[in-house]
């Protein structure tokens, strides 16, 4: 065994050097499956930890990593962890977005938090080097394809070090990066694993990217460091063809899948009626990163049960970056439990709108309701959550100071039973298909389109039952509407977020509603637009 | 009813845009609610608007509305010669 005094490295050490010819993960590309063996990961991580340490990575660099669906993800991060860095994954810029744009923030990203350096794929490690110029953050590509190294023993980081960066989807100056400690990332492991049953016949598949902290936690970390095989998918081809995430089920018999309430949605809808699945091997279907529904899961169970799902595999769970990623979980093999509520003066009674339990917090964890300026602890009382966990977060990278004990999530719920309901948001956060949008990033950019009124314009985030997520409305007011302004404003969130809007309107000017100190009210906006779509759906 | 009326109907339909208008010059961009996860949709709804078998990834390559309609016309022609 290897020991360096950092348990997270040691149990990867571990991992690789037990049973190596063991997959590791069994990657999709090309239409086909490559099986990396762990002593082939292990290989390939030496070569990326030389790849680093002749960038001039050492202990303590931040390193970003920007790289297709591929080979090369896992090891690049776990190399770095290695070597003692500190690595972080950003998006892989989507086709549809505006390349310079993306360049130029996330060069703004680069500078900002002292980069190091900067792994992407070859001709946007080029790109990347001409914008940024020889400066202090070292762009480099991928160690050339079958190249391979012996991994050198891991570095001995103290646990209480900066393990990795998680980054929010916020566009310039709102790209923050939660600092996230080898003390957090374990003690969310071993808080976390206990509820999942994970065994020697375990085997996690997900298309989910690995700059989202779901892919990244509980599909990349966790079964790294437990010895359980992982079927990765391209989430650009799975959105394309979604039924490969159930071929994949029932091809390596994989036992745990986390995705969005969203995805639920999206099989649900895409995958072709005429195919049968093996989905027997499923002991949990996780729900999480956006508001799990009742009505998407009865839908995808209504859909999936007679391709060997059962009812308690779906399953729930809430968390976030900011506590490396779940605070709760539902019971394995229990349905999460749902109950009817109705709101009165920030009580909760019994009523008629159903919500879906997100299960009991993980051991360790306390969750507070901040109602009317204090941390409550009594039940069903809303407000808004607050966490405290032995995972919590070592701050946001550049500000300074240590955050609260309590973790203020900006999420709406209350707790019942000892479980935890989450009812909305505070913050003007829109999550749009699990991904995190900031409407005054959308409205930043929709701001700058000629034809709309400056500072005249709202975006919201609208539930969608069709989608089983939340999507992006933009309300503009212009004096000269037309179908070519309603085009520039789609174009102009598409090429900041990669998404369109769902919906673009234009009104008057005059239509948005103000508050009292002469700000566009999200609220009454929001209030306003689902009157007017109700009625316009009522319209014949 | 040209092949271009069509598709503005089915994008309209998908897309859940009654007032889009549709030219051959629009692409995917111009049209709210396009994207990847409706892409498949629109797909599913072109298959059976038209009887005809297109995949995802090719209408994904498309430039614009009007490639899509040349591909759905060839599609159509292909289907009715026969052999």
């Amino acid at each position: 065994m290897t020991a360096c005094g950092n348990r997270f490295l040691e149990r990867l050490a571990g991992i690789l050097a037990a049973d190596p010819e063991l997959p590791f993960v069994y990657l999709r590309q090309n239409d086909a499956y490559l099986t990396v063996t762990r002593s082939e990961l292990a290989g390939r991580m030496g070569a990326h930890a030389a790849a680093w340490r002749a960038a001039g990575v050492g202990e303590g660099d931040v390193v970003f990593i920007i790289l297709r669906h591929g080979a090369d993800a896992m090891p690049a991060f776990l190399a770095a962890m290695w070597i003692g860095a500190v690595p972080s994954f950003l998006p892989f810029p989507n086709p549809r977005q505006d390349l310079a744009l993306y360049r130029e923030v996330h060069a703004t990203v680069l500078r900002r938090t002292g980069a190091k350096a900067l792994m992407a794929e070859p001709d946007l490690a080029a790109e990347f080097l001409n914008l940024l110029g020889p400066q202090a953050t070292a762009v480099l590509a991928p160690p050339a394809v079958g190249c391979t190294a012996l991994l050198p023993p891991p570095a001995a980081i103290a646990e209480e070090g900066a393990a990795l960066l998680q980054h929010s989807s916020g566009t310039t100056g709102l790209k923050k990066g939660v600092v996230l400690s080898y003390r957090a990332v374990l003690a969310q492991l071993d808080a976390y694993a206990p509820t999942l049953g994970l065994d020697p016949r375990s085997c996690v598949a997900s298309w989910l990217p690995l700059y989202h902290d779901m892919g990244l936690i509980a599909c990349f970390l966790l079964p790294s460091v437990s010895g359980v095989p992982i079927v990765a998918l391209d989430p650009f081809e799975w959105a394309l063809k979604p039924q490969l995430l159930l071929e994949a089920i029932g091809r390596f018999r994989a036992t745990h899948v986390w995705m969005p309430n969203f995805a639920f949605a999206h099989l649900t809808r895409g995958v072709p009626r005429n195919e049968r699945y093996d989905l027997s091997s499923v002991a949990m279907l996780i729900g999480s990163s956006e508001t799990n529904r009742g009505h998407t899961q009865d839908r995808f169970l209504a859909r999936f049960g007679s391709h060997g799902l059962r009812a308690g595999t779906l399953q729930t769970s809430y968390g976030m970056a900011e506590t490396v990623f779940a605070v709760s979980q539902s019971q394995r093999g229990v349905e999460p439990r749902r109950i009817g509520i109705r709101i009165e003066n920030a009580c909760v009674f019994p009523g008629d709108t159903e919500l879906l339990s997100n299960g009991k917090p993980l051991a360790g964890v306390e969750i507070k309701v901040l109602h009317g300026g204090r941390m409550r602890s009594e039940e069903r009382i809303v407000g808004e959550l607050c966490v405290a966990s032995p995972f919590n977060f070592s701050g946001y990278l550049g500000s300074g100071g240590t955050p609260d004990r309590f973790h203020r999530t900006g999420d709406i719920g209350f707790l019942d039973e000892g479980e935890v309901f989450v009812l909305g948001r505070i913050k003007d956060l829109i999550i749009v298909n699990g991904r995190n949008i900031y409407a005054h990033d959308v409205e930043a950019a929709v701001n700058d389109v000629p034809g709309i009124h400056p500072g005249r314009c709202i975006a919201l985030g609208v539930a969608s039952d069709r989608t089983g997520s939340e999507e992006i409305v933009v309300i503009g007011e212009t004096s000269a509407p037309s179908p070519d302004l309603v085009a520039a404003v789609n174009r102009a969130v598409l090429a900041h977020f990669g998404m369109p809007c769902a919906a673009v309107e234009l009104v008057p000017p005059g239509w948005l509603v103000k508050t009292t100190s002469g700000k566009v009210s999200r609220e009454r906006n929001h209030q306003k637009y689902l009157i007017r779509a109700a009625h316009a759906d009522a319209t014949p | 009813m040209t092949i271009l009326d069509t598709l503005g109907a089915v994008l309209r339909r998908t897309f859940r845009q009654p007032n889009l208008v549709v030219s051959r010059s629009m692409s995917a961009a111009d049209v709210p609610g396009w994207d990847s996860l409706n892409h498949l949709f629109l797909v599913m709804e072109l298959e059976a608007e038209f009887d005809v078998d297109i995949a995802a990834d090719e209408v994904a390559r498309l430039p614009d509305i009007g490639a899509l309609a040349d591909l759905v016309a060839e599609r159509l022609a292909r289907k009715d010669t026969p052999g």
